[in-house]
């Protein structure tokens, strides 16, 4: 169990290295670059040539990307070369705006998607059929899609909610609860559906093994059995997909945040790609792949607490 | 092809034979610990033991699926290893014990008996036409009791009892030399069970095949077996005929076999009953295998020296072999099965 | 697994099997209209770059039947022609999937060893990359290239694909058809070609299906971002973009682009889980179909002569049918059997006779496809058929437990030894933690098992099969029951311990005087330890009598069959009494004597009529007419 924690951990430091080298390398084949998009279509070559100079966007992209990891072992990852803001303080002020998005779409889509689908399970009927429907429309509807619907019912014609933009959680707890209401609803959807679809199909495997039939001829009573043994042994399936829900989720946000217009992580990256900004898609890049590796890792623990034979060998 | 051979050149030979099996990157499981055995030519030997016992890894290294540590197998005088991939299909079929997955469902079953006529014929260049194999195939399932329109369809379309006609019958169709049954009619149920037994002896008094005969089941074995070899953790604990073994075990294991297996006899089954608890003993922890009988933890007449000797196979009082220290002090035998009154349709012999 | 399920049904193609189903027609059907705009050129009404100023924002009419857009262009025009871009990037997606995936994920799973775990590693290392980046990364760098992202997309998805074809190619794989193909001398390749991509065929398509659909999703989310072709170029995702801009005014533009995309993506993942239906051998034993609870408690039996002398469990004229796609089939055809305290009655028969589902049903515990659908069960004056669900629940383990055939399934993987029987202890009386575990300790010494604290520490992965059937037994005892019902006990077990658990048995049943109903095919069992048997052949009990009466001269021509049949009864090296045929399963059974076509003494009225159980005395009964036949043979 340590040994698999300890063998993510290990595994996580090349694999940063190699997304932060895929994104350097790809960029340095890039035909335009962040000095056209500074000095528009109508610059002089000597211009241009001037600010690439300044930028070191003439150095060998091999040499920029020794600089950048050298700084990035200091925690500095470089500064924007657009806005001459430093990444990591960027980074900074926007990952609470994404977190906000991401953490609670992650718990309500485990909360929500493990609760539906082992009552539809469980119950079957008319509930089972009620999920399996939601889950196939929850799987075809796009998010950002969902996202406009649910702007236009609940901000355009009801006017509950806002439309768009963020509010800090220590400015206005009430302010901060409303401006994510809607995007964490269309951005969880799609979790909460693979989420109950994977509860339903696991349980429903479970009810029919051998030692559920053992336990209740036994006399252990339907509460305990459904509680304690079904659950848990349904579970192992249901992390793995709330795992991919989760990844999911990384990519899903970065189309919210833009319909929303919230200033975090996805819609700094949207606009670094437009830009041409390579430190700052860096940035981003490192955070999203931390949040990877830490939710396997979370994922990974939750194998060795729900299977024994993980633990014990 | 049965005259050809004498019982000195005995068709298909095992010696010790160690198979080890890996177990994460530096441990590994013995799972079989210097096995001989000898198939003679046209004769049905029976390989018997529990589960555990080395008895399927034995057929895997006789067929080439299993990592050899060390020893020998050869067949008909050439080893193995000098056989080949392309020349072992023709000299050793097997049957398989799963009837539903020894045949390919997505294939016909013409495809599949015809197999190893085209998987011949690419490594020998022996090229028959299709009308030819069409017509061997539908020989061989006239042989093995099906009809001719079975060529035609899906393994679903069958039952288990049929579908292990076929893999028989893809077993049979390269005329091989020895015929490999790994449990091949422990899955079926009894009145299935009876008809495989039937074709299987058939098929080898007509076509004069060896038979290596794997199975736990030892009322199978001793009906189809002329000799009987015991395996027990990987190491052989008695050989010899047949009837010899099963009516006078000279192995404190090959007793404990024998009296556990019930019998469909009332009276017979009491004595039976009888016997086995006279010899069991309460359950202990199995003791590593090393320098010991791999049975002493359960043997009611062990000694120290059965603790700190392997006993090695030895010519038994009464004939065949034993691996046991003390063979010449076990009780005497008195076999159960003639002794007690005869009863309903049972053995007469 | 005795319930009848076994698919005669003809095997055909993929295709066509998809296309058998409603599911299938349809969703091919539109998966084919939207590969129409690929010809957008010809069919689409006008220019969807032509503006109209004078009609902006209209809704649906006969000159643009979806209306048009903020600019005044047809929006069916715009839907075809980014339909047309979507179905490009879509196949692009596919092909660098597939390309990646089906190689890598064969390979990996037929070959195996180090290659296998090389190509894991990197899937693992493939899957944390958080794709978004990449795909931004690519975009700008290939000038918003649509197929560039999705050549990437697929190929950087594909480790999940790999996964699921490596899964299926390892199950394959150990498949004995496999070993016999490598032991003719097949080449690896031809073995993949022949035995192993048929099999995975399935789930490709599945994956592949799958797999269109979420690339549909990041297609047109990239698009929606405007990452794609810059304006005025048509795609779906733009024109959700743009209709966006007019949410206020004309909210009717959402609903022909998301629509499309919604139905797309529907239509694929729709398609996905038909194949997977259709390909898929349903696993579980009800094959996902079950009974309508309501319909489970069967109408009030006519009331048999009231029964003379009161036995422990009473079965009569039980009926019990599972709902298979096939259809309602019938597999228990009115059983009966009395078993009293002390007695152990042996349930014998071939697989198909409907032994087990009997045990089951006497439990109510039947799979959720199945029910009783006539007859009563009375145990100890209770009628078990009717009763609730609480009433059940109350008898289970206290009155009436079970063990059954595989050891280790039947305990709970996840729950150490000890802690499962504490709660099974704890489940029948009230009790302290404490005072559990000393019971616990107590009966795991009953059943003889070996160093009890150590093995309650254990989880059943870590103990042999004997062990497992020990601690079943320990848990069955645990409420001190009067039946104990075993479902072939031992029959996965070895022969020197199937002795020990039968001893175990047999004194267990000598000191609390239970009865047991033991479920096995194996005569020499029944010889063993029970008093009594039932044999049961096709869904009926053909015969029932003390044990000492079957073996002394039996009086239903199956039973001496099925005995004539074992390898005991024949001399050595000749040919064993074998009974021609095979059981036939529910549905394809015989009017009148349901053995009729396999029995050595049928005659012509043997199938005038359904054969009832004839009492010839009062402990023995045969569902034979011709019984003085067998009375005569020696």
């Amino acid at each position: 169990m340590l040994r698999l924690i300890g063998h993510r951990i290990a595994m996580s430091i090349p694999l940063l290295l190699i997304v932060s080298l895929i994104v350097f390398a790809l960029e340095a084949l890039v035909p335009g670059d962040a000095a056209r998009t500074i000095l528009g279509e109508n610059a002089t070559a000597q211009s241009l040539a001037a600010l690439r100079d300044q930028l070191g966007l003439n150095d060998p992209w091999t040499v920029r990307y020794g600089d950048w990891l050298a700084g990035a072992f200091h925690g500095d990852l470089g500064t924007s070369i657009i806005s001459g803001v430093d990444v990591s303080s960027s980074l900074s002020t926007r990952l609470g705006v994404t977190l906000s998005l991401l953490i609670p779409s992650m718990l309500l889509s485990a909360v929500a998607g493990i609760a539906l689908g082992f009552a539809s399970a469980v119950r079957g009927g008319v509930l089972g059929r009620f999920i399996d429907v939601v889950s196939l429309l929850g799987f075809a509807l796009p998010g950002f899609w969902v996202a406009l619907i649910l702007v236009a019912f609940f901000a355009v014609q009801l006017d509950l909610l806002p439309a768009t933009g963020y509010q800090e959680l220590t400015v206005s707890p009430g302010g901060w609860l409303k401006s994510i209401i809607l995007p964490v609803l269309a951005l969880s959807l799609h979790g909460i559906t693979a989420v109950a679809k994977q509860t339903r199909d696991s349980v429903m495997e479970v009810l029919e093994a051998d030692y559920v039939k053992f336990l209740r001829a036994n006399g252990v009573s339907e509460r305990s059995v459904r509680y304690r043994h079904v659950l848990r042994n349904a579970a192992i399936p249901v992390v793995t997909s709330l795992g991919l829900v989760s990844v999911g989720m990384l990519g899903g946000a970065v189309f919210i945040e833009n319909v929303f217009v919230l200033p975090g992580l996805g819609s700094l990256a949207t606009q670094a790609t437009l830009d041409h900004d390579v430190p700052v898609i860096l940035g981003v890049g490192v955070f999203f792949t931390l949040s990877v590796i830490v939710i396997n890792l979370l994922i990974d623990i939750a194998y060795g607490l729900l299977n024994p034979k993980v633990r014990v060998s | 092809m049965k005259g050809a051979t004498t019982a000195d050149a005995a068709e298909l030979t095992v010696s010790d034979l160690v198979v080890d099996y890996p177990i994460g990157r530096r441990k590994h499981r013995r799972a079989v610990d210097g096995v001989s055995l000898r198939v003679p030519a046209g004769r049905a030997v029976g390989l018997v033991g529990e589960s555990g016992s080395g008895k399927s890894t034995v057929a895997k290294a006789v067929l080439g699926m299993a990592p050899v540590s060390a020893g020998q197998v050869a067949c008909g005088g050439t080893s193995l290893g000098d056989l080949g991939r392309s020349g072992r299909p023709q000299q050793i079929q097997v049957v398989f014990q799963d009837p539903y997955s020894s045949l390919d469902p997505t294939k016909t079953i013409g495809y599949t008996v015809q197999e190893p006529l085209r998987a011949h014929a690419d490594s020998t260049g022996a090229r028959l036409s299709a009308a030819e194999r069409e017509e061997r195939v539908r020989a061989m399932l006239a042989k093995v009791g099906l009809p001719a329109e079975a060529a035609d369809r899906y393994p679903a379309q069958f039952s288990g009892g049929q579908r292990q006609r076929i893999s028989i019958a893809r077993a049979l169709i390269l005329e091989p030399r020895l015929v490999i049954c790994d449990e091949a009619v422990s899955a079926l149920d009894l009145s299935i069970q009876a008809q495989i037994l039937n074709l299987l002896l058939e098929l080898q008094q007509d076509l004069g095949l060896s038979l290596l005969f794997i199975t736990h089941d030892l009322s199978v074995v001793n009906h189809i077996a002329e000799d009987l070899v015991v395996l027990f953790r990987g190491r052989v604990m008695e050989t010899g005929p047949a009837e010899r073994v099963y009516r006078q075990p000279q192995h404190p294991y090959t007793r404990q076999l024998v009296v556990s297996a019930p019998l469909p006899d009332l009276g017979r089954q009491r004595t039976r009953r009888e016997r086995r608890e006279a010899l069991a003993l309460p359950p202990a922890r199995q003791a590593p295998l090393g320098e010991s009988c791999p049975f002493a933890h359960r043997c009611p007449f062990a000694v120290d020296r059965c603790r700190t000797e392997r006993p090695v196979l030895r010519d038994a009082p009464l004939g065949g072999q034993v691996a046991c220290h003390r063979a010449e002090d076990l009780p005497p035998w008195t076999d159960d099965l003639t002794t007690s009154p005869e009863a309903t349709g049972s053995t007469a012999l | 697994m005795t319930t009848a399920t076994e698919s005669p049904a003809k095997k055909r193609g993929i295709v066509r099997s998809v296309l058998a189903t409603w599911r299938g027609r349809i969703t091919v059907g539109f998966l084919l209209l939207f590969v129409c705009c690929l010809a957008a050129p010809l069919l689409a009404p006008a220019d969807p770059l032509h503006q109209d100023l004078r009609h902006i924002l209209e809704l649906p009419s006969g000159s643009h039947w979806l209306g048009t857009d903020s600019l005044g262009r047809d929006v069916l025009s715009r839907l075809l022609y980014g339909g047309r871009s979507s179905i490009v990037g879509i196949l692009e997606g596919v092909a660098a999937h597939l390309v990646v995936a089906v190689p890598l994920g064969v390979a990996a799973g037929y070959l195996g060893g180090r290659f296998d775990r090389y190509a894991m590693r990197a899937a693992d290392i493939v899957m944390s990359v958080p794709t978004i980046v990449i795909l931004l990364a690519i975009l700008t760098i290939f000038n918003r290239s649509i197929a560039a992202a999705m050549i990437t997309l697929g190929a950087l998805g594909a480790s999940g694909m790999m996964r699921i074809v490596r899964g299926t190619a390892m199950t394959v794989r150990q498949e004995l058809y496999v070993s016999a193909a490598e032991l003719l001398g097949l080449s690896r390749t031809q073995i993949i070609f022949r035995h192993i991509l048929p099999r995975c065929r399935g789930v490709i398509i599945v994956q592949t299906s799958l797999f269109a659909a979420i690339a549909i999703g990041i297609q047109t989310g990239l698009t929606f971002l405007g990452l794609g072709p810059p304006p005025p170029a048509a795609t779906w995702g733009g024109m959700v973009n743009e209709a966006a801009t007019t949410l206020t005014t004309a909210p009717w533009l959402l609903v022909p682009a998301g629509g499309v995309i919604a139905l797309t993506v529907l239509a694929l993942g729709i398609l996905g889980d038909t194949v997977r239906d259709v390909t898929a051998q349903s696993h579980t034993s009800s094959g996902g179909l079950r009974v309508k609870p309501a319909k489970r408690r069967p109408e009030a039996p006519a009331p048999t002569a009231a029964p003379e002398r009161r036995a422990l469990l009473s079965v009569r004229d039980l009926s019990v049918s599972f709902l298979t796609p096939r259809g309602e089939a019938e597999v228990l055809t009115g059983v009966g059997f009395d078993l009293d305290a002390g007695q152990t009655l042996g349930l014998v028969g071939e697989s198909g006779s409907g032994k087990s589902v009997t045990a089951r049903a006497v439990l109510g515990l039947l799979e959720a496809n199945g029910r009783v659908t006539a007859g009563s069960v009375v145990f100890d004056g209770q009628e078990l058929t009717r009763a609730s669900r609480k009433e059940l629940a109350a008898l289970r383990g206290t009155r009436i437990a079970l063990i059954s055939q595989e050891p280790m399934v039947a305990l709970d993987p996840s729950f150490r030894i000890g802690a499962q029987l504490t709660e099974i202890v704890r489940s029948h009386t009230k009790m302290s933690r404490r005072d559990a575990r000393r019971r616990v300790l107590e009966l795991m010494e009953l059943v003889e098992l070996p160093d009890p604290e150590e093995m309650a520490r254990r989880y059943p992965f870590q103990i042999s099969g004997g062990m497992a059937q020990r601690v079943a037994i320990a848990a069955a005892l645990a409420g001190s029951p009067d039946l104990l019902i075993a479902d072939e006990p031992t029959t996965a077990l070895d022969v020197t311990v199937q002795a020990e658990i039968l001893a175990l048995l047999r004194r267990i049943q000598r000191e609390t005087g239970m009865a047991v109903l033991l479920v096995t095919h194996d005569w020499g069992v029944v010889a063993d330890i029970c008093t009594h048997v039932a044999v049961m052949y096709a869904g009926q009990v053909v015969e029932s009598a003390p044990v000492e009466q079957v073996f002394g001269a039996s009086v239903h021509p199956y039973t001496s069959a099925l005995m004539a049949a074992s390898p005991d009864s024949a001399a050595r090296r000749t040919p064993i009494d074998a009974i021609a045929g095979t059981v036939p399963p529910p549905g394809s059974r015989l009017d009148g004597c349901r053995f009729r076509d396999r029995c050595a003494l049928a005659a012509a009225d043997c199938a005038d009529k359904d054969i009832p159980l004839l009492q010839l005395t009062e402990e023995r009964a045969s569902r034979c007419i011709h019984t003085e036949l067998l009375q005569v043979r020696p």
